[in-house]
């Protein structure tokens, strides 16, 4: 063996230790993430729907001439169950992803349309803590693109409750679309205290909660980046985290493309 | 006319078929492996990156370790008795120079099929793994036959 190949040898054994290093730290902390998913869960679900029966259980029990009471009690069961929902699509997300089964279902859609319709979803969140969201995009009649629609809403509601969630109150929430050779790049910047460099990575993982106090506030069951990074992958797109006065994420998604034509006969094929 | 339906499989996705189909993909440094039952005449396949889930991102079939143990339950749930499957492995090229990449990911790739597949007792009937080229394979999960091409563009 010569001196560079032990050399490179030691590099990469150097490499596998530390890879080693971290796997181990992921394992130790596997036990307490799902307990810790499973109460928080718990939470996310069980609340809003406590919510929602006994909601409407006083709607059902309104005197009838009491419109303006029944209107208001109905618009924060709207909220809680588009909190709801929004939960168990990131859950049946992820179970989709982990289970290999979902795909790419490109649609003609309007980008800017389907952005202003994920941020009313948040509307209640954002006046709780006072917070604005400013759409920065420099066209805000951006030609459909083809997409996946529900992949990309779900991309900007997890994005969108992230910065919510991190921004201070009163703070602004920055977000632009813009559409350029044929790649769809979306960013979002919150007002909150950003992330640290060595954090960057983490924040993607599987139930990744950076700080159990900061997380106790702000709930959330983990699963939202994680989710996040495995569709922008899906459709074969970047993500990028920088930290300028609070966190800014960028991604990048190609547009879809026709497929591959489905030429069955190889003029130089082999047989297996 | 053919009526076999067909199907294009992305990266990091399983694709299992009772009906007649044609699945197609494209390989680079990825692994597919293909699991045909003899005596259902059904099969399945999947397409991974990486060899193992280091506890990184959702536990996707993104990661051979996932994706093979998947596979096999997902044909086991057809009906397929394990001893009737057969599987045939594509894919694991390296198209990056031993010099950018350390790890040759392809390598680590086929290894782990081999071992999950000998660990679940699954016969191993075919292969075309390793070498420069990226690949394109059209798998019948009908007939169990599996066309391959060489490619030249850069694929995962």
């Amino acid at each position: 063996m010569t001196e560079s190949e032990i050399v490179e040898l030691k590099k990469q054994i150097a490499l596998l230790k530390k890879g080693n290093e971290v796997l181990n730290k992921k394992l130790k902390a596997s036990e307490g993430l799902k307990t810790h998913f499973i109460s928080n869960i718990m939470n996310e679900i069980y609340n809003p729907f406590t919510s929602i029966l006994m909601m409407s259980e006083n709607i059902i029990n309104l005197d009838k001439e009491k419109l303006d009471q029944a209107y208001a009690m109905a618009n924060l069961i709207h909220s809680e169950a588009a909190k709801l929902d929004f939960h168990l699509k990131n859950i049946f997300a992820a179970a989709m992803i982990e289970a290999g089964l979902d795909d790419v279902d490109c649609k003609s859609t309007d980008i800017q349309k389907l952005l202003d319709s994920v941020i009313r979803t948040f509307a209640s969140s954002l006046k709780n803590k006072n917070i604005k969201i400013e759409n920065t995009s420099i066209n805000r009649n951006l030609a459909e693109v083809n997409t996946d629609k529900n992949k990309i809403s779900l991309i900007f509601s997890n994005l969108i409750s992230n910065a919510i969630k991190f921004s201070n109150d009163s703070g602004i929430i920055e977000v632009e679309i813009k559409e350029d050779n044929s790649n769809l790049t979306f960013t979002i910047k919150d007002s909150g205290p950003g992330i640290t460099d060595n954090h960057k990575d983490e924040i993607f993982d599987r139930f990744e909660r950076l700080d159990d106090t900061i997380n106790s506030i702000t709930g959330g069951n983990g699963l939202g980046l994680s989710i996040v990074k495995a569709y922008v992958e899906l459709l074969n797109g970047t993500i990028e985290i920088k930290n300028t006065k609070g966190t800014k994420i960028t991604i990048v998604i190609p547009v879809c493309t026709a497929e591959e034509a489905d030429d069955d006969l190889f003029d130089d094929e082999e047989l297996f | 006319m053919s009526t076999t339906l067909k199907h294009f499989l992305l990266p990091g996705m399983i694709k299992i078929s009772k009906q007649p189909m044609e699945i197609t993909t494209l390989l680079g440094s990825c692994v597919s492996i293909c699991l045909w039952d003899s005596v259902l005449q059904i099969g399945g396949i999947n397409h991974y990156l990486m060899p193992l889930w280091n506890g990184t991102g959702l536990a996707s079939p993104k990661y051979g370790n996932i994706a093979i143990e998947s596979l096999i339950k997902k044909m086991i749930s057809l009906g397929s008795k394990r001893e009737n499957l057969k599987a045939k492995v594509f894919g694991g090229a390296s198209l990056l120079k031993s010099s950018e990449y350390s790890f040759n990911i392809g390598e680590r790739n086929i290894e782990i099929q081999e071992s999950v597949l000998k660990e679940n007792n699954i016969e191993l009937v075919a292969q075309s793994t390793g070498g420069k080229l990226g690949r394109k394979i059209i798998f019948n999960t009908f007939t169990g036959l599996v066309k391959m091409k060489y490619i030249k563009q850069r694929v995962c």
